[in-house]
């Protein structure tokens, strides 16, 4: 009888004590490996939308320039630039012309790139796209942190060639970026940067078509 | 018998079993962490790919202000050339300047100048070449070639030479 009743004893409370503390690191170790393999995954997510992003709008930026016959530039301040990029048809002999408008927007700590098209404006002026008629482009959970267009004013020598510089960053990955930093190279956390950052230049070639 | 059987596991064994999930664990950590650096390696391929275009474009915009200009036949003539082993071009795409451009603090961008194809003035082969180190720090290229003809030096016959 009383064979029997050792024999069904449970655990002592050490036994426990000391089985649940093993139990609880494993699975502290297995919560932390878990998380980083998540923070890899979201990583290599960042990395691809950002660079499908870039690649794509400066693309069809290139595309548009290509066919243009003059860029007019608005250069915003500070180190980091957030221009707006005018491309215009071929002139009306009335001194209008259609015009492919790019414009980096700040919208909370994300920065949009809004394009519109305008049927007819003046050659010497560079509108503003306007808020409700634009579309933005590229995938919405990227910011384009920068867009820097870089050309000589109309009529300079060289005014047609325009290059175009564009950064962006995952919006869920803004933290990462160092302030005044620019590239992965400047960042702590470069393992897991996201930006990705092109630059390229395009010759216009509308007036001589 | 039965008491023996109804054991639960050893210190031992938790230890053991503790040991083989550690190693799942670390390769699968390395196994993801190769799969990143490949889709970042993939990011520096076309960042740098973007560079050489950048370079090129500004290339061929240098040959096109020549033509404008007017110099005829004279543009690749080694003058015009300050460097024929490593240069970029000027931010205008005016001139050739001498060393190389880099781009996002990390890919080198030169211009190399090969020898003038069937000895045409009219004709030059150009490769735009960028260099880095990847995030898995191998060193790594990419390059395009060009060909640039100026076709108002001479002749068609001249520019026969080389097929243009």
């Amino acid at each position: 009888m009383l064979g029997r009743l050792r024999q069904r004893q449970g655990f002592t409370l050490v036994e426990l004590v000391i089985a649940m503390g093993i139990a609880s690191m494993l699975l502290f170790a297995l919560s932390l490996v878990v998380i980083q393999l998540f923070r890899m995954y979201q990583a290599g997510g960042e990395v691809r939308r950002t660079q499908e992003s870039a690649r794509t709008v400066i693309e069809s930026i290139s595309r548009v320039a290509r066919d243009s016959a003059m860029q007019r530039v608005q250069t915003s301040a500070g180190a980091i630039k957030h221009d707006r990029l005018c491309l215009y048809g071929t002139p009306n002999p009335d001194g209008t012309a259609k015009v492919n408008v790019y414009e980096d927007v700040q919208e909370g700590n994300v920065y949009r790139l809004y394009h519109q098209v305008f049927d007819s404006v003046a050659v010497t002026t560079c509108p503003a796209t306007a808020n409700g008629t634009r579309t933005a482009l590229g995938s919405s959970d990227v910011s384009f942190y920068e867009f820097r267009a870089t050309a000589p004013a109309p009529g300079a020598p060289g005014d047609q060639l325009l290059q175009v510089t564009l950064r962006v960053a995952a919006t869920s990955a803004l933290d990462l970026i160092p302030a005044g930093g620019t590239t992965c190279a400047d960042n702590a956390m470069a393992s897991y940067c996201s930006i990705t950052s092109l630059q390229t230049s395009v010759t216009l070639r509308g007036l001589e078509s | 018998m039965n008491r023996h059987a109804q054991r639960g596991e050893t210190l031992i064994e938790v230890v053991i079993a503790a040991a083989i999930m550690a190693m799942a664990a670390a390769s699968s950590m390395s196994i993801a962490n190769a799969a990143f650096k490949t889709g970042v390696q993939s990011r520096e391929r076309t960042e740098a790919i973007y560079a050489v275009q950048d370079q090129a474009e500004k290339l061929v915009h240098y040959r096109n202000t020549l033509m404008e200009s007017g110099v005829a036949g004279t543009m690749f003539t080694s003058g015009n050339f300050p460097c024929s082993s490593s240069c970029r071009m000027s931010a205008d795409g005016r001139q050739f300047l001498g060393g190389t451009q880099t781009y996002n603090g990390r890919y080198v961008v030169s211009i190399t100048r090969q020898a003038e194809p069937s000895g045409s003035p009219y004709a030059q082969r150009f490769t735009v070449r960028a260099a880095w180190n990847d995030v898995k720090n191998h060193a790594s290229s990419s390059e395009v070639r060009l060909l640039l003809v100026d076709k108002r030096g001479g002749s068609l016959t001249d520019c026969g030479v080389v097929g243009c």
